[in-house]
């Protein structure tokens, strides 16, 4: 079994570390990410999906 | 000065200590967990015994007609169409209460509107049986949808009956998509927390593959804003369109501009009664006192106390009206209803509705949820007694004494009015276990904000 990198997944404690990270990835250039929160989270689909 | 405008300390929304956990555990726990209570079983119970009564009373109905009823001519509208004015108004208010607050921002309206709106559905989908019960021929009550048949016929769009139908159905069908959408990260919720396979599939189906992504959240925003801004406006369209079925009768009491307002007024008014009438005793049956907080109930108590400001005002204006224009039929419908048959009606309408609600003054009624609810119960007898006032005490006697009659309800009427109210309490009993009553979502959002500000 060759161990091959399919993604990785990050849990973070609060919504301001999220929102962080998600802002972080983006500039670094990362396409497919996704970001998941138990309520609405003000920028959150801003910051991943630019449109 | 300062004495006079000092404000009293503003209560919390949400208990301190509440956080996303606390409150996802509190609320599905009420649908997953919370085994089903003697209170809950006996509520359901009698609110179906209630409802037994009313499918008895529509097979009657259906069998022998409404002459089942007490109504005749001249009073040919009587409990039927009161029923129907008292239910459709009271989901107005759910509405108001989850639709403009939530376009105004309102951030204590997280926890009440899943019940308010849930409220809407159901008071609605009630109030639609009435008009179709009244029709006399109730199983052709299809004819009023412009459907294409061979028998060329096409609905009369100047009948108020035709305006009800679009009525209820714009309404009821906007009300569930606003509930529902509203619902989507909750159902979600659940499917994820149900430890059987079954509820889990249940759920899971409802939800329609909620995860939570951030884009789904953008969507499930701009949506509620969307339904929002829709259902604002059809509060008051809809319940103006209630209110022009009597504007546009001739009748004395009738033939009056003023009514799309103080309809709107009326339905505000018996939609927060209501609400508070369910929120009281459901904190407590379900122990959800940390979300549904003594804020809430002070806050609504208040608006109904406005609502009801508002339509006392339209009562002075309406009297005013008919002595100011010197109408010789309208003074005569005004001094009945003052000291005819049905005064009593008009009496106990305004005790209900203008002087016990005045106790909504105090800070100390407001407080104490028992004196609340009795008011708030009031309200909602109150408002059932001013529209069957209205409608009765216009045409029992119109322009002509030998058209003259009086209005006595039978046991019908009274099976049909608690039958009614047996059947919506049920559904709404039914509803509370299998779906979550506060929206976890947004209280979690709240939590969240509340526990930033505190640091």
């Amino acid at each position: 079994m060759s161990a091959k990198l399919h993604g990785l997944l990050a849990e973070f404690a609060d919504a301001e570390q999220l929102h962080g990270a998600a802002l972080r990835t983006k500039r670094e250039g990362y396409v497919f990410i996704e970001a998941y929160s138990p309520y609405a989270i003000e920028g959150l689909a801003e910051a991943l999906h630019p449109r | 000065m300062s004495t006079v405008f000092s404000r009293e300390p503003q209560l919390p929304v949400i208990a301190p200590g509440e956080n996303a956990l606390s409150v996802t555990r509190s609320v599905s726990g009420v649908v997953l967990k919370l085994p089903v209570g003697l209170r809950w079983m006996g509520s359901l119970g009698f609110a179906m015994m209630l409802t037994g009564i009313f499918l008895v009373g529509i097979c009657w109905l259906l069998y022998a007609g409404v002459g089942i009823w007490g109504l005749n001519i001249p009073v040919a509208w009587a409990f039927a169409i009161t029923n129907y004015v008292w239910w459709i108004a009271i989901g107005m208010g759910g509405t108001f209460i989850s639709a403009a607050m939530y376009v105004t921002r309102q951030d204590w309206r997280a926890s009440i509107n899943r019940l308010a709106e849930s409220m809407t559905v159901f008071a609605v989908a009630v109030s639609g049986l009435f008009p179709i019960f009244h029709l006399g021929r109730p199983w052709f009550f299809y004819w009023l949808f412009p459907y294409p048949d061979i028998m060329d016929l096409w609905p009369q769009w100047r009948s108020s009956l035709e305006w009800d139908f679009w009525a209820i159905i714009a309404y009821l069908i906007v009300s569930i998509a606003f509930l529902y959408v509203g619902m989507l990260p909750d159902l979600a919720t659940l499917r994820d927390r149900a430890r059987r396979r079954l509820l889990a599939i249940f759920y899971g189906l409802l939800a329609l593959g909620w995860r939570g992504e951030a884009q789904h959240w953008r969507r499930l925003e701009s949506v509620t804003l969307m339904l929002a801004g829709l259902s604002v406006p059809l509060v008051f369209s809809v319940h103006s369109m209630v209110a022009l079925d009597f504007s546009e009768g001739l009748v004395p009491g009738w033939h009056s501009t003023i009514f799309p307002p103080y309809f709107i007024a009326g339905a505000l008014f018996s939609g927060f009664g209501m609400v508070l009438v369910l929120a009281i005793p459901m904190r407590r049956l379900f122990g959800l006192q940390a979300y549904l907080t003594d804020r809430h109930i002070s806050v609504i108590a208040k608006l109904m106390l406005a609502a009801g400001l508002w339509i006392d005002y339209s009562y002075a204006s309406e009297i005013f009206t008919v002595f100011y224009s010197m109408d010789k039929f309208d003074v005569r419908m005004e001094m009945n209803r003052f000291l005819g048959p049905y005064a009593w009606l008009f009496w106990s309408t305004m005790a209900f509705n203008f002087v016990q609600i005045q106790l909504l003054w105090f800070e100390r009624v407001r407080r104490n949820h028992v004196a609340v609810f009795v008011i708030a119960l009031g309200v909602l007898y109150g408002m059932w007694l001013e529209r069957l006032m209205l409608i009765v005490t216009s045409l029992y006697q119109d322009f002509m004494p030998s058209a003259w009659g009086m209005f006595y309800p039978t046991f019908w009427d009274f099976a049909f009015l608690f039958g009614s109210v047996g059947l919506f309490l049920s559904l709404y009993l039914v509803f509370s276990r299998l779906m979550p009553m506060l929206s976890m979502y947004e209280l979690r959002k709240l939590a969240h904000k509340r526990n930033e500000v505190e640091g």
